[in-house]
């Protein structure tokens, strides 16, 4: 590995001298409980939370200026929750970490405040009622979720935690059950004021090469403005042996594209219309989940004027099947599928004006690229093989994600986990993106990285 | 010569029977003995090992309810420390074909999981119980034997007479969700309260042993009794775990929407 220069390697002395101080101050507080003493009552205003490193180094160098670290950096998580009992609460997380490397901006030292969530809430036996900054996880499935409207997730933040990832958003929902809270039907309603916009990992190959000024990422919507609202609601079945549930969704996509508006590129999220729905049940050993969601994305049809340049309709579905092996493993296979009932490649869009086609048609191969959809059908696959004992000190995990379409990519993520004490964890593992060039998941090959973290949880 | 024998011990068994209750009517006294209609109690799981002395302790609260059909439960288990655990919850509903439902509400993800049938037997929140472990045994999922008589293996209740019952699972069903071949019980003559069980491995080596202390009257009016230490030691792993209860009340009218999929992932 190399190093980037002088100013990382201050960075790198400032990082190896703060370390063991941030690895000794978890054992501090950290007393044990004697067996015999009673159980500790809730504090009304609990505060609680995890401090955390994530070290992320590249895997490759494909030129001079790679730097050594992908990621540097150091977060407090503070959750402030009352709840147990009272009706009536607050909720808030909200994170602030000091990046001494980051991927989006790699050359600048700087903290980031994040809110993820606080909300206001109010829960009896039939009713649950939020209002205020939420993430809203929708889906059963494991890791890909296509009736997850609601979050979106900022790829740029590495963590071993993909739900760190998660971002919140202005939100009020209200969830009933009838029959006094007993009855299994449950409905959902939620109106969120502006949409969560996912920031993707975008590869340098995903980047046009067209002479117009090109906008990585989208602008920050509005709250509370009409057009940036999103509704959405879901009918849930929930008995003990199976559950399922009906979802539907009017808003905006959660990853943004490209578009071209005749003298820049930009990046903006794609409204659309959703329907979806889930099922899990257990057979004997057997857990199995099901999950799937058509999205209907404005512009979306042959008739309309940017088809080709932008997503498609599509069909998304996950079929999984998990169970432990002897007593301390568990396997879990997902089918993966998505089918575009309406296709055109972006090669084959043409402009009105024939001297911008080749920009739009960059475009539409960018869009393709980042969201998945080169080919009309695509088949793909997750496959999860975990160490897990219920009360040892050691975890291990290992996770593959494959596609295959005109070419075939994936991802893997061997993972090790050591406890050396209560709530405190330390986790090495890699990510690793290979397969075809110019597939969605290979082209972040260079975002490959092996990584260490270490969590204090309180 | 061994027909003999299964004559003479069927013919003592019989005669046995006739003059006291059956293995059976002891353990549905026992069962009767810890009916109420619902409690909610403080608990704590405290594991530890041979090495670990002190162990390391799980802070939750325990809601149960016996369901229509007045067997068989439902339990709700809200855990609220350490934090690496805090808000989880596990809700077990036990079911007449002796295989349980359990749902574990994760909120880091929130999200719920299942936990299916042969992975009941496994450990309950890293502790040496099992899911069926925390979930009540009933009558009709096993047979019983009664092999002795003798004073109950307690401090607590070392001058009160036992009976020792054997238990051997009804069906495949309860035994692979339990993973147990069959288990020897201690139970009190007086109150009928078991206060020491050995669990048997499907290799039919013992594997667990449960003391169970501190049985107190929760329901003074149906005298009702539940114990509120229970210790399991488990042999295999030389670790043990001791559950505690405090704070427990029992007919308290607990909704029946306490023991529901809304309710698991509803932390108030």
């Amino acid at each position: 590995m190399q190093l980037g220069g002088a100013a990382e390697r201050k960075r790198l002395l400032f990082f190896w001298a703060i370390l063991p101080v941030f690895l000794l101050f978890p054992f501090t507080p950290f007393q044990a409980v004697a067996a015999d003493q009673a159980p500790v009552e809730s504090a009304p205003f609990p505060l609680t939370g995890r401090l955390y490193t994530d070290q992320y180094m590249h895997v490759y160098y494909p030129d001079a200026n790679t730097e050594t670290f992908a990621q540097s950096s150091f977060t407090a998580w503070l959750e402030l929750s009352t709840h147990e009992k009272e009706s009536l609460n607050i909720h808030g997380i909200a994170t602030e970490t000091l990046f001494l490397k980051s991927l989006e901006y790699p050359e600048t030292v700087r903290g980031q405040f994040n809110l993820r969530e606080e909300y206001l809430s109010y829960a009896n036996d039939w009713l649950e009622v939020k209002a205020g900054q939420q993430i809203i996880p929708w889906g059963k499935s494991d890791g890909i979720n296509p009736t997850d409207y609601w979050t979106a997730k900022d790829y740029t933040v590495l963590n071993p935690d993909d739900e760190v990832k998660r971002t919140g958003a202005p939100a009020f929902s209200v969830s009933f059950t009838p029959d006094n809270g007993a009855s299994p039907l449950t409905f959902t309603a939620i109106v969120q004021s502006s949409y969560a916009q996912a920031k993707l990992l975008i590869p340098d190959s995903a980047v046009p090469s067209v002479p117009v000024p090109f906008k990585k990422y989208p602008d920050s919507v509005s709250l509370f403005s009409g057009d940036t609202m999103e509704y959405g609601g879901k009918v849930a079945y929930l008995q003990p042996k199976f559950d399922f549930s009906l979802s539907v969704f009017r808003g905006y996509a959660a990853m943004p594209h490209y578009e071209f508006d005749g003298s820049k590129i930009f990046a903006t999220n794609a409204a659309e219309l959703a329907i979806g729905g889930d099922l899990s049940f257990t057979l004997d050993s057997y857990i199995i989940r099901f999950e799937s969601a058509l999205h209907m994305p404005d512009d979306g049809t042959q008739t309309d004027p940017y088809f080709g340049l932008v997503e498609p309709y599509h069909w998304d579905s996950v079929l999984g099947v998990e169970r432990p092996v002897f007593t301390d493993f568990r396997i879990q296979i997902q089918g993966l599928y998505r089918y575009h009932l309406y296709y055109l490649s972006p090669d084959q869009f043409e402009s009105p004006n024939p001297m911008t086609t080749p920009i739009y048609q960059a475009v539409g191969r960018a869009n393709a690229l980042i969201l998945n959809y080169q080919d009309q059908s695509i088949f793909g696959g997750t496959f999860r093989f975990a160490y897990q004992p219920e009360n040892g000190d050691w975890t291990a995990d290992l996770v593959f994600v494959g596609y295959v379409g005109s070419g075939s990519d994936f991802v893997t993520r061997p993972q090790v986990s050591y406890k050396p004490a209560e709530g405190f964890k330390l986790t090495a593992g890699a990510e690793i993106y290979g397969g075809d060039p110019n597939r969605p998941l290979s082209s972040n090959k260079n975002f490959s990285t092996v990584y260490f973290e270490g969590k204090w949880v309180f | 010569m061994n027909k003999f024998i299964i004559l003479m011990l069927a013919i003592g068994s019989q005669a046995h029977a006739a003059g006291t209750l059956s293995a059976k009517d002891i353990m549905t006294k026992n069962e009767d003995a810890r009916k109420v209609s619902d409690f909610e109690g403080a608990s704590r799981l405290t594991t530890g090992s041979d090495t670990d002395k002190t162990g390391k302790t799980k802070d939750f609260t325990t809601y149960r309810k016996i369901q229509a059909d007045g067997v068989h439960n439902s339990t709700m288990t809200r855990f609220h420390a350490p934090a690496e655990v805090r808000d989880e919850g596990i809700l077990i509903i036990e079911n007449p074909n002796g295989k349980n439902d359990v749902l574990l509400y994760l909120p880091n993800f929130k999200k719920i999981r299942r936990v299916e049938s042969t992975q009941q037997s496994g450990s309950f929140m890293g502790s040496v119980f099992s899911y069926s472990d925390v979930a009540t045994p009933h009558v009709e999922d096993y047979d019983y034997k009664e092999l002795r008589t003798e004073k109950c293996p307690t401090t607590e209740a070392a001058k009160v007479m036992c009976h020792v019952i054997e238990s051997t699972p009804a069906n495949n069903d309860v035994r692979d969700r339990t993973g147990y071949s069959r288990a020897v019980s201690w139970v009190r003559d007086d109150n009928s309260m078991g206060v020491a069980a050995d669990y048997y491995g499907l290799d039919n080596q013992l594997l667990k042993h449960l003391e169970a202390n501190q049985v107190k009257m929760i329901d003074t009016q149906n005298k009702k009794w539940m114990a509120h230490s229970v210790r399991m030691n488990n042999f295999k792993t030389k670790e043990f775990t001791l559950m505690t209860f405090t704070d427990v009340h029992a007919n308290k009218g607990i909704p029946d929407s306490t023991f529901t999929q809304q309710n698991l992932q509803k932390v108030k």
